[in-house]
């Protein structure tokens, strides 16, 4: 296999593990869906990073793309803060505006003469196949400090999810604790649009934590389940992307996983009424 | 008697809506003491209040004379039932393990010396044999009693716990009030938040009476009188004293 | 000057159903069931695509009825049966059901077929008005308004003459089923014509923007209306405002029109909220009165 190939797994591996943890303790905290808003909110900020430089560099509009996440997220809690708005509704305004607004700088830059936004449009579904070395190192980077930071904190974020209140009492503070989950969000999110695009990035997120839950109710295991689930759909996914011609990628490993999970399900609770038969 | 925690002027609003209005009280050390009122008097406001959980609009609270930060990890919160998710896939361990993380050391693993803890306290609510099962396979009785060994794995001087006897049946809250007790002849401090009159008021020491307003405080038997109890209830109730 | 015309009344024709929807949507918290059926009716449409050849509207009903009816029970029965968190339910069913839509497109409609997938992700309006239909020489309108037209004239019906149900299946449901109002139908009716829009939308203003369309108005009604009946009122009349503006400055700067709808949309929202008297005491003016109590960073 050629080094470009070598890449393209060790980049959508990166993604799956990076993911399933992150996922794990969004979904513990149940803001399942702020990844889901962070990731449509992305793309202003990714098409307006290529519009000031220019051209298509991944720091660029990995930095376009975190300030972007960033504001839909002060957005977010402005809103709560402000408005007596449920927080679903809150979400998806928030999202939606994002993507409106990103979708409106899109078609203006297509209007333009310099017809150069040529990969842009990849960022709606995904392209794991266009990823570089230097993307490459910019993927290790980040991951490792998500890793790092999940190492060091994990403690203290599953137990703010479980009882905030008791958090609070200890002299924690909630704003700080949801600032890190939302960088990492954010982090991991702007990683995983290029391989996974915004609409499904979500995805990523969810499902194997959701498989994984259904597994066991250890903390350890869940992690551990759901980074393994993770890493091997996407994998998979993007192999499979690769070898087919016209297969989009993010698509793909999402069928992947969608389709672990259903079989986990089912496999637990076919499980699960045979011993209540056995009983 | 020392005074555990002094509340002056305690004043709390729910967006526009006056909650709590100017609550002066104290609480006596070494005894326990039971916050009583109807449904939305603000009695869990008022526990959230002192504890930095919900914003106070004014008032000063300070614990055995010091500040809330000083004081901060002597004090142990029991919360609410409803406010957990039974199915979060934590196990009793964990919960109780919760006690031991310190702000100021997040980054911390569970030391030995954090596991012996937790097996001691789990083994002083009698839970040992559960300390591996989720906290959802527990009953109402045993949940409350992982929440009171997390409360004595911070070696608390003071335990604060809000509704603890909502939904449980009568041998576990009798379980429950004997470990109270015993923590209160070992000298620690306890709050509890309690919604009616019923038969678990007799083991308070002391009363405070909260309906939004401070209606009275003191000696249990010197608050709980009829004309006290018209004024928080707004009718009368016939007091079963045993 | 007459497109002009034609492309705002075949905005107004989507999002005077969307923000009418909307409002029932917003204050039942039902907003991101509605996100995840508009993204699922995708399968649905691309099956019925593939199997008829067309694009008639028949058949792609159909198949976006089936998958609209498919996200609410899968939704229900995950949530039900197996107890997985709201949140993550809803998102695994659209994201399931998105994934296969798309992955169906790339896989069997190949190139020369007029459905892709970026024209499912944001629709074009521009194209949308060129589809007119002309009878006997006259032009009777866009097959955009006159496919939504019978919808909103459906949807002001049920919404007038159910109101009351409406009133109670959002305020008190458990009320309702207990005086006999079937709670159940009225949810089923909402999500029938939540999947029929997001179909029949779709081609105008794309899966993701109408959420923007169905979730915005509503938002903004809500700031200062006190009355469901009112909250319907302001929130279409904002979809129609925002309509007029959208195209009236995408005339002006060169921009596609539905993407700037939902822009003009979020820029009222804000507007709103920010205008609006109500405001939540800050943390910090109350923490300001006592030191003590300042939220502490660890």
């Amino acid at each position: 296999m050629d080094l470009s190939i070598w890449i393209v797994l060790i980049g959508t591996a990166l993604i799956g593990i990076c993911a399933a943890l992150v996922g794990t303790f969004t979904f513990l905290q149940k803001k399942s869906l702020i990844g889901d808003a962070i990731s449509h909110s992305i793309l202003p900020g990714i098409v307006l990073a290529y519009m000031l430089s220019g051209q298509r560099t991944a720091w660029g509009l990995m930095l376009g793309a975190f300030c972007a996440g960033w504001f839909a997220t002060q957005q977010i809690s402005w809103l709560q803060w402000k408005t007596r708005l449920k927080s679903d509704t809150i979400v998806a305004a928030t999202l939606s505006m994002f993507f409106a607004f990103g979708l409106a700088l899109l078609s203006y830059i297509q209007g333009r003469p310099d017809d150069g936004q040529a990969g842009l449009g990849d960022f709606l579904f995904g392209k794991i196949a266009a990823l570089d070395i230097r993307d490459l190192y910019l993927f290790l980077g980040i991951s490792t400090v998500i890793i790092i930071a999940i190492f060091l904190r994990y403690r203290v974020m599953f137990s703010f999810a479980f009882n905030r209140e008791f958090m609070i009492s200890k002299g924690f503070s909630l704003r700080w604790n949801d600032f890190i989950l939302n960088s990492m969000t954010i982090l991991v999110v702007t990683m995983g649009v290029q391989a996974v695009g915004v609409v499904l990035m979500s995805a990523l997120l969810i499902i194997p934590v959701l498989s994984a839950r259904m597994l066991t109710c250890r903390l350890s295991q869940i992690l551990l389940f759901s980074v393994l689930l993770g890493t091997f759909s996407s994998l998979l996914g993007s192999y499979i992307s690769i070898l087919g011609a016209n297969i989009p990628t993010g698509p793909c490993i999402i069928i992947i996983l969608s389709a672990c999970a259903i079989i986990i399900a089912l496999t637990v609770k076919l499980q699960s009424k045979r011993k209540s038969h056995g009983k | 008697m020392r005074k555990a925690i002094k509340i002056e002027n305690l004043t709390v609003f729910y967006r526009e809506m006056l909650v709590l209005d100017r609550i002066s009280v104290t609480v006596n050390a070494g005894r326990i003491t039971g916050i009583i009122g109807p449904n939305g008097s603000g009695k869990s406001t008022f526990l959230k209040g002192i504890l930095g959980i919900t914003p106070v609009k004014q008032g000063q609270v300070s614990f055995f004379g010091n500040s809330f930060e000083k004081f901060r990890s002597k004090i142990a919160y029991v919360p609410q039932r409803e406010s957990i998710d039974w199915d979060f896939p934590i196990t009793v361990s964990e919960v109780v393990e919760m006690g031991r993380i310190i702000p100021k050391k997040w980054w911390v693993r569970t030391t030995s010396a954090d596991k012996e803890i937790v097996k001691e306290t789990l083994e002083k609510v009698q839970l040992s044999e559960f300390s591996t099962r989720q906290i959802g396979q527990l009953s109402g009785g045993q949940q409350q009693r992982v929440f009171l060994a997390r409360a004595l794995a911070q070696e608390a001087e003071l335990i604060i716990m809000d509704e603890p006897f909502v939904g449980i049946d009568m041998v576990s809250q009798e379980a429950i009030l004997t470990i109270v007790c015993k923590l209160r002849d070992a000298g620690k401090t306890i709050v509890i938040v309690h919604h009616d009159l019923s038969v678990v008021a007799r083991y308070f020491d002391d009363v405070i009476l909260l309906n939004k307003k401070l209606i009275a405080s003191g000696a249990q038997e010197d608050v709980l009188k009829p004309e006290n109890i018209e004024k928080a209830y707004g009718m009368t109730f016939l007091l079963d004293k045993q | 000057m007459e497109n002009d015309v034609l492309m705002v009344l075949t905005a107004c024709s989507v999002a005077i159903p969307a923000s009418l929807l909307g409002v029932l949507l917003v204050s039942k918290s039902l907003v991101m069931v509605g996100d995840a059926i508009s993204h699922a009716v995708l399968p649905g449409i691309v099956v019925a695509y593939l199997l008829s050849g067309t694009r008639d509207s028949g058949p792609m009903l159909l198949g976006a009825a089936v998958t609209g009816f498919l996200t609410t029970f899968l939704i229900d029965f995950l949530k039900r049966k197996w107890q997985i968190q709201e949140d993550a339910a809803i998102g695994f069913t659209f994201t399931f059901l998105f994934a296969t839509g798309v992955l169906l497109i790339a896989l069997f409609a190949g190139k020369n077929s007029d459905l892709d997938q970026e024209c499912v992700l944001y629709g074009d309006l521009e194209t949308s008005i060129l589809d007119q239909v002309v009878v006997g020489g006259y032009l009777y309108g866009t097959r955009a308004i006159l496919q939504l037209l019978p919808l909103t004239i459906v949807l002001l019906l049920v919404i007038v003459f159910g109101f009351k149900g409406w009133k109670i299946w959002v305020f008190n449901p458990d009320f309702g089923s207990f005086i006999g109002i079937p709670v159940r139908l009225f949810h089923l009716t909402l999500m029938l014509l939540l999947s029929i829009h997001a179909v029949l939308s779709f081609e105008s203003v794309g899966v993701i923007l109408v959420v923007g369309l169905l979730v915005l108005p509503a938002a903004t009604a809500l700031q200062f209306s006190k009355t469901l009946s009112r909250t319907f009122y302001y929130s279409a009349c904002i979809g129609i405002i925002s309509c007029i503006l959208g195209v009236l400055i995408g005339k002006w700067i060169n921009i596609s029109i539905s993407p700037l709808i939902v822009c003009v949309n979020g820029l009222i929202f804000l507007v709103s909220v920010i205008l609006s008297p109500f405001r939540r005491k800050t943390g910090q003016e109350q923490n300001a009165a006592n030191p003590g109590f300042q939220e502490y960073k660890n």
